[in-house]
């Protein structure tokens, strides 16, 4: 039985402009504007599909027209069969609540409903114990962190027991950490309850495992494209037609399959059925390969690298306590750091552990209550905010750029525009970017002001893995020029591949700080996927360029055996 | 399941436990003898009964922190009322031809009385009818009206929260400390001269602000599709009319026990009695031109005022005596 069926669904937003005179040539720009052209897919109950496709492929647009409540309006054509009713979750954690406190929250589905208060009370109560969210129930819905708030969004969803759940993007907007929770929550729905599941997701390492089913909507990377088609796949099978087609799209898989691909030979890839798609599988691949390359399984000894004698100092903290107010415990405890000029430096560690406040007491914004901060006086400082929204001012993103800084002129806007390549999308209004588009524009407005040194919070979050390869060529480039990056971030693979050095904030301090492959190599838990994988044989591969150069022997003598 | 005990207060008494019925027809009651009232005693009598509350249930040091701008407020109150009020026969002293009256004094002294107990009632009260106790009572009369309340306390604090991220934004971008004067503005390059009066300053910040505030606007109202969204997928305001139901409900449900039964009738007997006496024998109080009419009072409207105003501390106090009662059996 499927649960949903689509068959040759075609669908374009209503013409907007009306001065299209002859019909004919409306015909063919509305054939030009389809969102969706011939899109056919079975879901069957119970399964778990991830669909995925790159930005602009319409895959909002499909995900809307399952939930009967949004459907879209413009022209559609096709068949489109929806068995049972269905849940949404959006991307923005914050922006789906709509009501003040966690059990108004969830109960609001059902006082939509006219339902008698005993019902109410009684799911409220049921949906709560089982997201885990009872001892949150009387809290006020701000007070939340972004992950509690997701998993609130979904639980409120799951109250009315909706057979199947559309998810679009859901963890965009969270940590790591909280999105692993987050899809730990949509794994017991549908093993526990046989809820259906469709979600579109970016973060294909985390969902791969999870699902039974995936649907690539294609449209070739092309975002003027209407999606011809979606493909079914299994996982594996997605990996497979990655391998042999799709190079862009390999980035998005889990770091152990992305090394798999990269090393296995062309013909055994043909074969292959069984990728790896996390650590432990990795490991167990990883172990097949070296023995079919006649490589030792030895541990290959790592002697940590003398970090290089850094020019100078760029911002130097000095024992740094900060507390927010009398009543509240220190949040930073004699805090002590140096960061080099001209490098990208990392700040990890967990959920409220200071990180952000360590960048706010760095920007100026908070004084610390004891130590120092200390910045050579003519260096400009400039700091990205956490949601890039913040940083728009204006209608239009030249205006914006423009405004920047005092007598900044239009044709350096443009040319900072261009660099990031952002010069097509200047007449636009910021908030109509996507959210790797934003993230630039809000740099580049930074970038404008000159800066010397730059604090960045979170900058990869919602960022897809295209987004974030463009993000941190654009680091690289900065640094080379000499200016110093402080990143805050939770997404590891990403500060391993990017950054000069580590540090981890926990309990107040800087506990560890070490060039960045020394620190994710000397690390056990807190590390990157590749390094876990690999750390019993190869602990200095942190990357999965690392591990790959470290398994492929080197191309001269190896094409010549191949050769013989 | 909702017990009714707000979790961020120091609540674990047994008023909060009580019916949101009975607190409302407490204050209500309170406010009602404290606000009507004009006789000094039954004032006094307020003001110190709501400082007990207060420090009872909020903590001395909230009533101290209080008392820091309510004290000189009322104080302010009296001696307005004693240069300003040029009614009344008594002279106390005269400064040039301006005579200061002992009834104005007096009246100033009740009202400014009258508005400190008030204050310290709302300052209970606040703590005691939380937004959802307050809903459970009325959101059955006006469903819709009462989820605009609960939308709006939601709405407010993420507006705050997405304006400060504004603000430290445009405070970061750049020039650090110079940023927020400097920015949104080009023309300052054009007139260094006008740039450094404060004048110019003071309405450059102005502008930047209004700019913040437009930005704000937006972001606000881009959000608000995807929260109308939400609430859409989840069955509200739904176009099919056959699936919309008559009437919103409300999951809110207190149980009225039979101890709030009895509490809620004595309080009302009390507010009754209290309020018949005291406007039946301070009928004739008045404050001008002499102060008369005090004397009347009956010590049947102060006993039932008392009663009524101390009554959390008699709750208190029986909840306290239980547990010395069941802690000397064990």
């Amino acid at each position: 039985m499927s649960a949903i069926s689509v068959k040759k669904l075609s669908f374009s937003y209503p013409c907007l402009q009306a001065d299209t005179a002859a019909a004919a040539e409306r015909a063919a720009q509305e054939q030009a504007r389809l969102v969706l052209r011939d899109v056919s897919f079975e879901l069957a109950a119970g399964d778990f599909a991830l669909l995925c496709g790159y930005t602009g492929s319409g895959k909002t647009t499909l995900l809307r027209h399952l939930v009967p409540a949004l459907t879209p309006q413009g022209t559609r054509t096709g068949q489109l069969t929806v068995k049972g009713s269905v849940g949404f979750v959006q991307q923005d954690p914050d922006n789906q609540i709509v009501t003040d406190l966690v059990f108004h929250e969830l109960a609001f589905a059902l006082e939509n409903q006219g339902m008698p208060t005993a019902t109410i009370r009684r799911r409220v109560a049921e949906v709560a114990s089982y997201f885990g969210l009872e001892y949150l129930l009387e809290s006020p819905t701000h007070t939340l962190s972004g992950g509690q708030k997701q998993i609130l969004n979904l639980a409120a969803a799951m109250v009315c027991a909706p057979d199947i759940l559309v998810l679009d993007e859901p963890t965009a907007e969270l940590d790591p950490i909280a999105a692993q929770k987050f899809f730990r929550h949509l794994q017991r729905l549908n093993k526990e309850l046989g809820t259906t599941v469709l979600c579109c997701e970016h973060r294909l390492d985390e969902v791969l495992t999870l699902c039974d089913q995936v649907l690539l909507l294609d449209n070739q990377g092309d975002k003027h494209q209407a999606a011809e088609s979606v493909q079914t796949f299994t996982p594996q099978e997605l990996i497979t037609y990655c391998a042999h087609t799709d190079t862009q799209l390999t980035l998005f898989l889990p770091e152990a399959t992305q090394v798999a691909i990269a090393c296995e030979s062309s013909e055994r890839k043909a074969q292959r059925t069984n990728w790896p798609l996390d650590v432990r599988s990795g490991r167990a691949w990883l172990k097949e390969y070296r023995s079919k390359m006649g490589q030792s399984d030895h541990l290959f000894p790592f002697t940590a690298a003398q970090p290089p004698c850094a020019a100078q100092s760029a911002i130097v903290l000095r024992d740094l306590c900060f507390r927010y107010s009398k009543h509240e415990p220190y949040v930073l405890t004699h805090l002590s750091a140096e960061f080099a000029q001209g490098q990208i430096h990392a700040i990890v560690g967990g959920n409220a552990s200071g990180k952000s406040t360590l960048l706010a007491l760095i920007c100026g914004l908070l004084k610390p209550q004891l130590g120092q901060v200390r910045i050579n006086k003519q260096a400009g400082l400039a700091a990205l905010p956490q949601n890039p929204k913040a940083s728009f001012l204006h209608d239009t993103l030249l205006e914006d750029l423009l405004d920047a800084y005092a007598g900044s002129d239009p044709a350096a806007a443009r040319q900072m525009a261009q660099r990031l390549q952002l010069d097509q999308l200047l007449d636009r209004h910021p908030f109509d970017l996507s959210g790797g588009e934003m993230q630039k524009a809000a740099l580049a407005k930074l970038l404008l002001t000159d800066p010397d040194i730059i604090l960045l919070d979170e900058p990869t979050k919602g960022l897809d893995a295209r987004a974030k390869q463009e993000m941190g060529q654009i680091f690289t480039q900065l640094a080379q020029a000499g200016t110093t990056l402080i990143i805050v971030t939770h997404d590891l693979p990403f500060a391993a591949r990017y950054t000069h050095s580590c540090s981890l904030l926990a309990a107040g301090q800087i506990i560890a700080s070490d060039q960045t492959q020394n620190f994710f190599a000397g690390n056990s838990f807190y590390t990157t996927p590749t390094n876990r994988m690999a750390k019993h044989i190869l602990p200095h591969c942190v990357t999965v360029p690392d591990l790959v150069d470290a398994l492929t022997p080197p191309p001269t003598p190896v094409t010549a055996e191949e050769g013989a | 399941m909702v017990a009714g005990n707000p979790a961020n207060i120091a609540l674990a008494r047994r008023f909060s436990l009580l019916h949101p019925a009975v607190t409302l027809v407490f204050f209500a009651g309170v406010l009602l003898l404290t606000l009507l009232s004009y006789h000094p005693a039954i004032l006094l009598l307020s003001l110190v009964c709501a400082a007990l509350n207060v420090c009872l249930y909020l903590g001395p040091a909230r009533l101290l922190a209080t008392s820091k701008w309510l004290l000189p407020m009322m104080l302010i109150v009296v001696l307005f009322n004693l240069l300003l009020n040029r009614r009344g026969a008594t002279e106390l002293f005269a400064l040039g031809n301006h005579s200061f009256t002992s009834e104005s004094l007096t009246f100033g002294i009740a009202i400014a009385l009258m508005l400190a107990a008030v204050m310290l009632w709302f300052l209970l009260y606040q703590q005691f009818m939380t937004s959802d106790r307050f809903l459970y009572l009325f959101a059955p009369l006006a469903p819709t009206t009462a989820l605009t309340i609960s939308m709006v306390q939601r709405w407010i604090p993420l507006t705050k929260y997405r304006f400060e991220q504004i603000r430290s934004a445009q405070k970061m971008g750049g020039e650090s400390d110079q940023r927020f004067t400097t920015l949104g503005d080009q023309s300052d390059q054009r007139e260094p001269a006008a740039a450094t009066t404060s004048w110019y300053r003071c309405g450059r910040k102005i502008r930047l602000l209004l700019r913040c505030l437009s930005a704000l606007m937006s972001w606000s109202m881009e959000d608000a599709i995807q929260a109308a969204d939400s609430m859409q997928a989840r069955g509200y305001g739904s176009k099919d009319a056959a699936q919309r139901p008559a009437k919103r409900s409300s999951f809110r449900s207190y149980r009225l026990t039979t101890g709030d039964r009895l509490i809620l009738a004595a309080l009302i007997v009390l507010v009754v009695v209290a309020a018949l006496t005291l406007f039946v024998t301070t009928r004739d109080l008045a404050f001008f031109p002499i102060f008369r009419g005090a004397q009347q009072l009956s010590h049947f409207a102060l006993v039932a005022s008392a009663l009524l105003m101390s009554f959390p501390l008699l709750v208190e106090g029986g909840q306290y005596l239980r547990c010395l009662q069941s802690a000397s059996k064990n």
